[in-house]
């Protein structure tokens, strides 16, 4: 057994051991040397899921709140670059507002309205939608088949802004 | 886990009149971690180009065609820094300007109107400059009008050594989306992960205070197509007032704005300026001076307008 090839695998495994220590915390802050040896793993911004109300509730409470105003109420904390404020969005009427259209705004956008479709995937619109719609009297009823999720009355005394 | 070693950023918080003392040379960079680290570092930059030493100058929200009691000149505070920047020696090699350049409005004409008069009121300083959109600029037409005035609302250029990156979070909502963050990649793609990165941009690409759009909703996004960087640093706007912070490789800056101060998250509900002070008018106004050494090291400094005789501009 020669003590300098011993030697040398010990210091290749302290080596690998350090290597590897970044790499499992590739966020973490690393040296220069080293970064751009890591492959960062991507953050992943959401995980694929069923639409539901309750992921569109953490969405608007991020993303919609500021402009919209808790629940959708009008009140927004932010007021928009012409001094005027953004709609409420629990007065949607049925008829002028179905779910296909709220999800077609929330996409797209209008005047001032940002085009989340640019962002964010047709799942979280959909939860959106969901969520924008449990805030409305909606006049047809939501259809019994749905998932329990769907009765909006149980999400909403959770939610808290 | 240390934080980057060879990353050394010396903020100051100077008067005017404390900068000029200094002749406005770097006050020394006091250098942190271990000699290993950086001399890897240096090895690794010396591949990539030498980076000639330079400065710039910050400038954000000036907001110009804002008429009301929240700053009552507002080109008069635009031109007051200006004249002060004209001053500096050594001289700064260009102006990034990181949004709100004008006021928001309805108006279509009004709002070329506000651009165009920006774009005169820049070039008359004959600093070079660079801009990105705020959301006063870009969010009633999508950036139609401010791409017609000012140019593209995300570029990039490398600038003695240093590759910039100008990006849009606004003018589609608070957000790069998906057609730009293709195009960093590309850009991010062909550089070298050794040589600084600079990103300049309107809000900020972390989540300062999300019931106050401030903040990129696919900020993680882009902060991980740029983990590789050995150092990134993100000059930005919108918060109206100075502030840093460190996401991993990252290091954000928020520049003081010529228009009006706003304060942290948590002191109002609803974002909304107070009216200019009699007394000091000038609280919290300003710009910022960032000197780039030859390592790539950075020397950032804040100055007020408020050094200034008050007589000058509001009488
Ligand atoms: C930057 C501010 C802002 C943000 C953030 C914002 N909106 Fe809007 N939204 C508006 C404005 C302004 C309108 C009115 C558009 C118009 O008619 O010109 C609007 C309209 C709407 C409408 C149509 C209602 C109507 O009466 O016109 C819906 C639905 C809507 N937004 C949902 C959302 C959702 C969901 C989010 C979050 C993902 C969101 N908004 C985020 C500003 C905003």
């Amino acid at each position: 057994m020669a003590p300098y090839w011993a030697k040398v695998c010990l210091l290749i495994m302290c080596f690998g051991l350090t290597l590897s220590s970044y790499a499992g915390v590739a966020n973490a802050a690393l040296p220069p040397p080293f970064r751009h040896r890591i492959v960062p793993k991507p953050i992943p911004r959401q995980k694929p899921s069923v639409p539901s109300i309750a992921e569109g509730a953490a969405l608007f409470a991020e993303s919609c709140l500021s402009c919209h105003g808790p629940r959708g109420n009008g009140e927004g904390f932010w007021i928009l670059p012409t001094g005027t404020s953004a709609p409420r969005l629990d007065n949607l009427a049925t008829e002028d507002w179905p779910a296909q259209k709220i999800a077609q705004v929330i996409a797209k956008g209008d005047g001032m309205m940002p085009a989340w479709g640019e962002t964010m995937t047709p799942g979280q619109i959909q939860s959106l939608t969901l969520y924008v719609e449990s805030l409305n009297q909606r006049t047809v009823p939501v259809p019994k088949t749905e998932t329990p999720k769907l009765k909006p009355q149980t999400v909403l005394v959770r939610m808290s802004h | 886990m240390s934080q980057p070693t060879s990353s050394i950023t010396k903020e100051s918080m100077l008067t005017r009149r404390g900068f000029l003392a200094l002749g406005g040379t770097a006050v020394g960079l006091a250098a942190s971690g271990s000699a290993f680290h950086l001399a890897a570092y240096a090895q690794s930059l010396k591949s990539s180009g030498p980076i000639t030493p330079f400065r710039f100058v910050q400038l954000t929200d000036t907001h110009l065609g804002y008429v009301g009691d929240a700053n009552r000149s507002v080109m008069g505070t635009i031109t007051m820094a200006l004249g002060q920047i004209a001053s500096l020696t050594p001289h700064p090699d260009f102006l990034l300007v990181t949004g709100d350049l004008t006021q928001g409005t309805a108006s279509d004409y009004e709002r070329k109107r506000r651009l165009l008069l920006f774009k005169q009121v820049l070039d008359a300083s004959k600093i070079p400059y660079y801009t990105v959109p705020g959301e006063h600029d870009a969010l009633m037409d999508r950036g139609v009008l401010y791409q017609m005035v000012m140019g593209d609302l995300h570029y990039g250029f490398i600038h003695k050594g240093v590759q910039f990156l100008g990006l849009d979070n606004v003018s589609r909502g608070f957000f790069l989306g998906r057609e730009q963050l293709k195009w960093v990649k590309r850009q991010l793609d062909m550089m070298d992960p050794a040589t600084p990165l600079m990103l300049f941009c309107h809000a900020p690409l972390y989540n300062v205070f999300a019931p106050w759009n401030w903040y990129t909703f696919d900020g993680a996004a882009l902060r991980a197509m740029a983990a590789r960087f050995h150092r990134v640093t993100v000059f930005y706007g919108h918060v109206h007032q100075m502030m840093s912070h460190r996401t991993e490789n990252m290091a954000h800056w928020a520049g003081l704005p010529t228009a009006w101060p706003f304060p942290e998250p948590g002191d109002l509900v609803k974002l909304q300026p107070w009216p200019q002070g009699a007394t000091h008018p000038y609280l919290g106004l300003g710009y910022r001076v960032v000197d780039v050494s030859a390592s790539g090291d950075l020397q950032i400094t804040n100055l007020l307008l408020s050094e200034v005789n008050h007589g000058t501009v509001l009488g």
